[in-house]
Parts: structure tokens; C-alpha cells; sequence
């Protein structure tokens, strides 16, 4: 079974937003909410890099952790999905994200808080695959239309990549060695502490 | 009691002499002792719902807790007992505070309301206390801090902002913008000429607290800095972040002291016993991790609870600590009586994952509501009320629980009918400004498991 990687290449990202917007654009992700974001470090000046970011799908998802009501489970595949008919609002894995992957609406109950909204690696919900219940909540199944996650299909500059953990490594892999040594996936060094 | 414990623990020591850095990595050997009975020395049962705040009194004397309850518990702490339930939050409180003076606490919360509680002592038990409403920020309060003369009050916003606050004429006085995404955390400097904050954006800033004006960064780490402690005399900031990382670094210059973790766990709590310098970190995974100031040295690394830490407190006489979780109580550990690296997981399944066979309406409860509500008659401190003979109840009618305004003025009557159609349509269009959230069941077979339970379960 394919375990699913998103991985930008910080040398290719032009800062475009296609991604963004082809993510908001294909799910119909409400007014306030971005699914994906773009950070650029360095803007405008020397060593400048952007990278695109959403939830990364954690293999030991902190948000899992620390979910009040149990909301979140893992597919077969390593995508972390949520079910919007348990989520409470609570905010607690905004606490424990690291990418700042959750996303709430501005006005809802709790505090004006609704559902936590988050990218489900174009893989909808727990509600029947490709159902009009599961768009409503979660946005398209792609996966289960045989699909890649459309804000790496829509990248220009094919930065973003998106599918299988093993083919994402080869692709990427095949960058590195063409570019030279130095040029492999930013902030790995700083995110894994092989330097400084 | 500390020297030996510590005689069991081995450590070693890395250099980085690439950047000429000293990092320190702790290594915990396995200890020889085992002993698969281990337990919480004490469960302390006040709240309704998870514990996300706690706070000591300066003269250690009370302690105070914030939960998902809407509810501030104020306990004694010789010996430990709830003394009196504070209610005047809308929302989950997330954090309170005492002030130097211990007269004062400061509330904040998911309603984005700072309230403050002025105490008299000796406390007596279960006396009502009215809140002051300090003010409001425009998301979440998840932080506070008191100045060290009364008479100001930080606060650490979602909304991205510090807020300032003159405590006496009761009034805002600036809010500081500037941290890139949520404020996290918030100190006053010593002198409170200064103030610290981190956020989700990685940074720990230094502002001026007279005008507000960002000072420079004193740390930037690049994942979220959840939680940290100055201390100027020592010269050291110690801080956890979300990607797991415990570092302690220089506060005068980019020195790094020490750095602990690579679990990629997020750290969520952290309390600094100044006095007996132990300073001790609490995980997304329930996990504490507790360090000797002096010698930067770790005297215990173990999992205290199921889920999350969203905050401990080291006891004074430092041979125990409470704990604060996902749980509806909170735990007290004795912290060197036993080898707990070896307890894996302890605690109870969590309500959501009923270890036995159940119905599908007692399901359906305890994933959908149980979080908010009891079936108990004096089930009262939840979020929610209880649904202890709730059919035939006038909606918003529950002697002691503070209702929405939507749900006093309802003229709903619960029964099968109306459950079925709240849980239907969802609060939001059948009781439109309720607390609730919007909980809806799309299935009518899960609708009428779940009434056939309720009608059963609150007799």
C-alpha cells in the first residue's frame, strides 16, 4: 500500500498561489479558509525560498493526539482525515500542529468557533467515497476517482509533489543529483538537525 | 532526595564543535527497578470536562485550574481540596492566573473574555464570586501574566495580538501586534519595564512595555514556541516548541545551553520552580520531562497520562507534581518514589473508546455528547447541562447552569420529537445562538438508538 508525502521543492516555488487557489477552487472551501498556504522566508532578499504548506499527514499525528473526541483517523494510505460530525470546535490541535495545518471558520459556535477544517489530501471524509455529503464537508475524492491531490497536479513549476512516498523520493531524488549536493528538500537540516 | 535519583541516571554529553556550540544530549539509561503497578498517587475530581489551565498561588498555598467546563476551580493545596467553583466564562477557559499579591485571578478564555475574580481570605468554601470583566480580545485568551506590582495584566491572544491592561482603572491600555499568526505566551521582565511573548510563528519577541514597541527577537526557532520561561538573573530562556524541541538558550546572547527531544511530539506546558530550580516540560503524548536548573541535568523523564499535558505544576516540597490533560481530573505524581520511564500509557480508556461491546445509542452518546454532558443528577459542572430527566424538561430551565440567552428565552420542550429534530436539523437552525455546537446525526436509525438510550439513561 502507497504511503502519501507531499514534498516542495523550495527551488522550484516560484510563490505562484496556484496551489492555493486550484486547493480552494476544486473543494469550494468556504470564505475565511485556506487549506493551503504559501510561506516565503527571506522575502526579498538574498537566500529568498517558498514553500507551499498544508497538513503534512503526520505518521504519528500530534493532532490525534490530543483530540478531545476522537476525531481524526489515519487511512491505509497515511492520509489524516477528521469527521466533521464529531469535531467540536475545541481548537487543541491548532495547539499541537506544528504547520499550523487547522483551519476554523469565522463564525461558528464555541467561542465563534465550527468545525476544524483541514487538506485531506484530496481524500474526502469518513462519509461514503464520492458522495454529495462527503463534497459538502470535505471537498472531492480524488483519490478514490484515481486522482493526485489537485494543488500538485496544478503546479507550474511541478514544485509541489504530491502520491506515493517511494515515487515523491525517486522524482525528487532525481532532482538532486542533476542540481548538485546542497540543493535537496530546504530545511531538512534545520527539521531533522543535521546542522547548526 | 533529588542527589539520589539522580545518582541513577546516567548522562552523556555531545560537543558540536562544528559551530562551537555546546548542545547537550541526555541520554536516560534503563533503570533496574521495575514495577508495572505504578499509579497516580492521587486523582483530583472537580472539573466536568479536560483541564487546560493551571496556576499556583505565590504563597503556594492555592491552587487554580481552567477547563473545557467553562469552570475555574479554585483548590486549597494543604491538604488539596476543592474549595470553590468560579463560573462567569461563555466559553472553554483556557488559562488563569494569580496575581503577586494572591488577591487577584485573572481569567481568559475561548469566549475571548479576561475576567478577573477578587479573592478574600481565608477562602471559604463554595462561596460565589462575581467576575469583573476586564475586556475582550478578538479570538482566543490563551496566556496571562501579572506585573509584579498589580497593576497590569498581559495577555496572550489567537487574534495575534498582547494585550495590555490597566488592572485598577479597569480599562485596555494597548493591544501589541506584531507575532505573525497566534501570541502563545506572555511574561512581564523583572522589572516590568519589558515584556517577553512567543507565538505561533516561532519567535520569542522583547517589547517595551511602556509604549509597546517591538525591542528585537530574542529567539527564532522557526516551529511554534508554545511555551517558555525568562530567567534574567541566570541569564537563560527555556522553551518548548511544536516540533518537540526543549532548548535552553542564553538570554543575552545566541548561545545555546541545552536542547533536548527529536520525538517531533509537540511540547505543550512547561512550570519553573524557581525556588528549588526544576523546571519541567509536559508533551502532546503525556509525557514529563523534568530538569535541574543548576546543573541542566535531567532528574525525570516519564509518562504521567493518556493525551496530551496542557499543563503541570511542580509542588513546592518538588517530590510531586499535578498533572493536566484530555481527563476530567487531575493527576498528582510523586516524582522520585518510583522508576516511571517504565509506564507505558497510564490512565483509563478515553470515554470515546469503550472497551467493551455497547449499543449503538450509548455509542452514539458517548462519541457525540458525553464530552459536554453527564447523565447524573448532580452532573452539573460540564460544558453542557445534564440530561439527567431531560425529557419533558423546558429547554434552558437547569437550576445552576448558565444558559445561552437563545436557550433561556426557548420555548422548546425536549422529547423524542425534538431531540430527533435538534440533532436533525443541528442547533444552529433549531436553537439558533445556543452554546452547542452544531451536532448533527444524518442517519435516522443513529437518531433513534441514541433517544432509545437517553430515554433509558436518564431516569
Amino acid at each position: 500500500m502507497a504511503r502519501m508525502k507531499f514534498l516542495c521543492d523550495a527551488e522550484r516555488c516560484i510563490e505562484c498561489n496556484a496551489c492555493v487557489t486550484a486547493c480552494k477552487n476544486e473543494h469550494e472551501v468556504p470564505w475565511g479558509i485556506n487549506r493551503r498556504r504559501v510561506v516565503t522566508i527571506q522575502d526579498g532578499k538574498p537566500g529568498e525560498r517558498s514553500i507551499s504548506v498544508a497538513c503534512m499527514h503526520c505518521s504519528d499525528a500530534p493532532c490525534m493526539a490530543v483530540c478531545p473526541v476522537d476525531c481524526f483517523y489515519q487511512t491505509d494510505q497515511g492520509v489524516v482525515l477528521h469527521s466533521k460530525d464529531l469535531c467540536i470546535g475545541c481548537g487543541y490541535c491548532f495547539y499541537a500542529c506544528p504547520f499550523g495545518a487547522p483551519q476554523y471558520p469565522q463564525a461558528g459556535n464555541y467561542g465563534s468557533r465550527g468545525k476544524m477544517d483541514k487538506c485531506t489530501f484530496c481524500a474526502g471524509g469518513p462519509e461514503t467515497d464520492m458522495s454529495g455529503d462527503e463534497f459538502q464537508k470535505y471537498g472531492r475524492n480524488r483519490l478514490a476517482e484515481g486522482k493526485l491531490p489537485v494543488c500538485a497536479e496544478m503546479c507550474s513549476t511541478k514544485a509541489l509533489l504530491a502520491g506515493d512516498g517511494d515515487e515523491v523520493a525517486n522524482i525528487f531524488r532525481e532532482r538532486v543529483v542533476s542540481r548538485g549536493f546542497g540543493s535537496g528538500a530546504w530545511g531538512w537540516g534545520t527539521a531533522y538537525q543535521l546542522k547548526g | 532526595m533529588v542527589r539520589i535519583y539522580k545518582s541513577k541516571i546516567i548522562m552523556i554529553f555531545g560537543f558540536d564543535f562544528k559551530k562551537g556550540i555546546r548542545n547537550v544530549i541526555i541520554f536516560l539509561m534503563p533503570l533496574f527497578l521495575i514495577n508495572t503497578n505504578v499509579s497516580a498517587i492521587e486523582k483530583l475530581i472537580a472539573h466536568g470536562g479536560p483541564v487546560k489551565g493551571l496556576a499556583v498561588s505565590k504563597n503556594k498555598k492555592y491552587m487554580a485550574s481552567a477547563s473545557f467546563d467553562y469552570s475555574v476551580v479554585l483548590w486549597g493545596l494543604n491538604p488539596i481540596e476543592e474549595k470553590m467553583t468560579l463560573i462567569g466564562h461563555d466559553a472553554a477557559v483556557n488559562t488563569v492566573k494569580f496575581s503577586h499579591s494572591n488577591n487577584t485571578l485573572a481569567s481568559g478564555g475561548d469566549d475571548n473574555k479576561i475576567l478577573l475574580w477578587q479573592l478574600k481570605y481565608p477562602i471559604k468554601k463554595n462561596i460565589s464570586i462575581e467576575p469583573i470583566i476586564l475586556g475582550e480580545h478578538r479570538g482566543k485568551v490563551v496566556d496571562l501574566d501579572f506585573s509584579k506590582d498589580g497593576k497590569y495584566l498581559l495577555t496572550a491572544s489567537w487574534d495575534g495580538s498582547i494585550g495590555v491592561w490597566d488592572i485598577i482603572k479597569r480599562k485596555n491600555i494597548q493591544f501589541i501586534k506584531g507575532h505573525k499568526g497566534p501570541v502563545y505566551s506572555v511574561k512581564y521582565s523583572e522589572d516590568n519595564s519589558q515584556i517577553y511573548s512567543s507565538g505561533y510563528d516561532g519567535e520569542i519577541r522583547l517589547w517595551n512595555a511602556k509604549n509597546g514597541n517591538f525591542i528585537r527577537p530574542l529567539v527564532k526557532n522557526g516551529w511554534g514556541i508554545s511555551v517558555f520561561e525568562v530567567n534574567e538573573e541566570k541569564n537563560f530562556i527555556a522553551y518548548g516548541s511544536t516540533d518537540g524541541i526543549i532548548k535552553v538558550v542564553k538570554l543575552n546572547e545566541d548561545k545555546e545551553i541545552l536542547k533536548i527531544g527529536n520525538n517531533r511530539t509537540p511540547v505543550l506546558s512547561m512550570y519553573y520552580l524557581k525556588e528549588k530550580n526544576l523546571i519541567s516540560f509536559g508533551n502532546a503524548k503525556g509525557r514529563m520531562i523534568i530538569l535541574d536548573t543548576n546543573s541542566w541535568s535531567l532528574v525525570r523523564d516519564f509518562n504521567a497520562v493518556n493525551g496530551p499535558i496542557w499543563d503541570n505544576i511542580l509542588f513546592p516540597e518538588d517530590t510531586s507534581l499535578i498533572v493536566a490533560g484530555l481527563d476530567d481530573f487531575l493527576t498528582r505524581w510523586e516524582i522520585f518514589d518510583f522508576p516511571p520511564e517504565i509506564l507505558d500509557r497510564p490512565g483509563p480508556a478515553r470515554r470515546f473508546n469503550p472497551l467493551e461491546e455497547v449499543s449503538n445509542g450509548e455509542k452514539q452518546f458517548a462519541r457525540k455528547c458525553s464530552v459536554c454532558h453527564t447523565l447524573n443528577s448532580d452532573g452539573k459542572k460540564r460544558a453542557g447541562p445534564t440530561l439527567y430527566k431531560v425529557f419533558g424538561r423546558k429547554a434552558g430551565t437547569l437550576k445552576g447552569y448558565k444558559y445561552s440567552e437563545a436557550l433561556l428565552k426557548s420555548k422548546i420542550i425536549w422529547s423524542e420529537k425534538t431531540i430527533n429534530q435538534l440533532f436533525h436539523e443541528g442547533p444552529d437552525k433549531v436553537t439558533p445562538g445556543t452554546k452547542m455546537p452544531i451536532q448533527k446525526m444524518k442517519r435516522y436509525d443513529d437518531r433513534k438508538d441514541l433517544i432509545t438510550f437517553l430515554k433509558e439513561a436518564t431516569k
